[in-house]
């Protein structure tokens, strides 16, 4: 069907459309009300509540730091707390300017562009922030085990030559699968950004 | 008439255009009430900025167009909209059937297009003129009319694919 037969067929579902659409004052103070529709809570609570945790662990680290003992705990949980805290500011990042713009004051184009820079944004931070998890997860065994169970698996040697080398491997493959996923959709965004801006 | 009656009553005028809206972005009758809801709520929130220096209908485009933009974004979170209970929409068949046929001919033939081409589209359909769909979007009557070549050569081409 081409652009000129889509646009006969509109005009007669049109007509369908506006014999039975059904929509009285109640459905549409239903509508309005803020009660009912809670998308943006749904998004921000979790990122927020993640963040919060993050926060509450690397306070948690740095409160114990006198039980990591050695260079090496001292160095795992160091690390730890830089990531918890680089997870905590992409988390919030991303929640930067969520739904607050008025979107009756731009063009189409516009809010095109504006929601396509955030997307890019959205997605490169996604992005890290999978790759910064996957890496803390590692780094964190250790902390977790000491502060947990008292036990130091530093100085294990199969920590060394069996975990990290295997934890390090699979860490280089979650990476990799993660740029791989989202660099269609980061092209495309950008092929759009390119599009609008020419 | 206080704002909301007002604004009730332009909604009651216009939901024609807003369904049409939701209709033309959302993939399935779901994501079709849930955009066509979301739209009302972002006219409503918009409405107090609302100055009368355009059309109702050149407004409402406007904001559901730029609504539909964002909510293509939130619904890939697979976040929905608590439903109301009802249904907005209610034709006897066989017009229910017809009319989702065409919308699923209609999504399939988009698909291939971006945000930016579906919105001229949208206004091609509607039999908005170049000017009018130059003012809506924010680009140039002739930049209107070089892109809708291009999204004609664009369907040519996808239909010859699929064929």
């Amino acid at each position: 069907m081409e652009l000129d037969e889509l646009k006969a067929s509109w005009e007669q579902v049109n007509e369908r459309i506006e014999k039975h659409l059904k929509l009285n004052t109640k459905l549409i103070e239903k509508m309005t009300s803020q009660n009912y529709r809670t998308i943006v809570s749904r998004i921000v609570y979790p990122e927020l509540l993640g963040g919060l945790v993050c926060l509450a662990a690397a306070i948690a680290i740095i409160w114990n730091f006198a039980r990591f003992d050695t260079l090496g705990l001292q160095m795992f949980s160091c690390l730890s707390v830089l990531l918890l805290f680089s997870l905590t500011l992409v988390s919030f990042l991303s929640l930067r300017g969520l739904n607050k713009a008025d979107l009756g004051l731009s063009s189409y184009a516009d809010t095109l562009k504006r929601f396509t820079v955030r997307k890019i944004r959205f997605q490169r931070l996604q992005r890290q922030n999978m790759v910064l998890t996957s890496l803390f997860m590692i780094v964190f065994i250790p902390t977790a085990v000491r502060l947990l169970a008292q036990k130091d698996i530093t100085r294990s040697s199969s920590f060394w030559f069996i975990i990290l080398p295997i934890c390090l491997v699979l860490q280089f493959l979650v990476s990799k699968w993660v740029y791989r996923h989202y660099a269609r959709t980061l092209k495309e965004a950008e092929a759009l950004l390119a599009d609008l801006e020419s | 008439m206080d704002q909301k009656e007002e604004f009730i009553d332009m909604v009651e005028k216009n939901k024609g255009l807003i369904y049409k809206v939701a209709s033309f972005y959302a993939d399935n009758t779901h994501d079709r009430e849930d955009l066509f809801q979301e739209i009302i709520y972002q006219l409503w929130r918009s409405f107090s900025s609302f100055q009368n220096n355009s059309s109702v209908s050149t407004w409402m485009y406007q904001v559901a167009m730029n609504t539909a933009i964002f909510f293509l974004k939130k619904n890939k979170r697979k976040l929905p909209v608590e439903s109301l209970g009802n249904e907005i929409l209610e034709y006897p068949e066989p017009e229910a059937a017809k009319t989702e046929e065409y919308f699923q001919i209609m999504n399939h033939h988009i698909k291939g297009l971006n945000l930016m081409e579906r919105g001229i589209v949208m206004l091609y359909l509607e039999g908005r003129s170049y000017e009018e769909i130059s003012s809506l979007i924010g680009i140039s009557a002739s930049n209107v009319g070089t892109r809708l070549s291009r999204i004609r050569e664009k369907l040519k081409a996808q239909i010859s694919k699929t064929h």
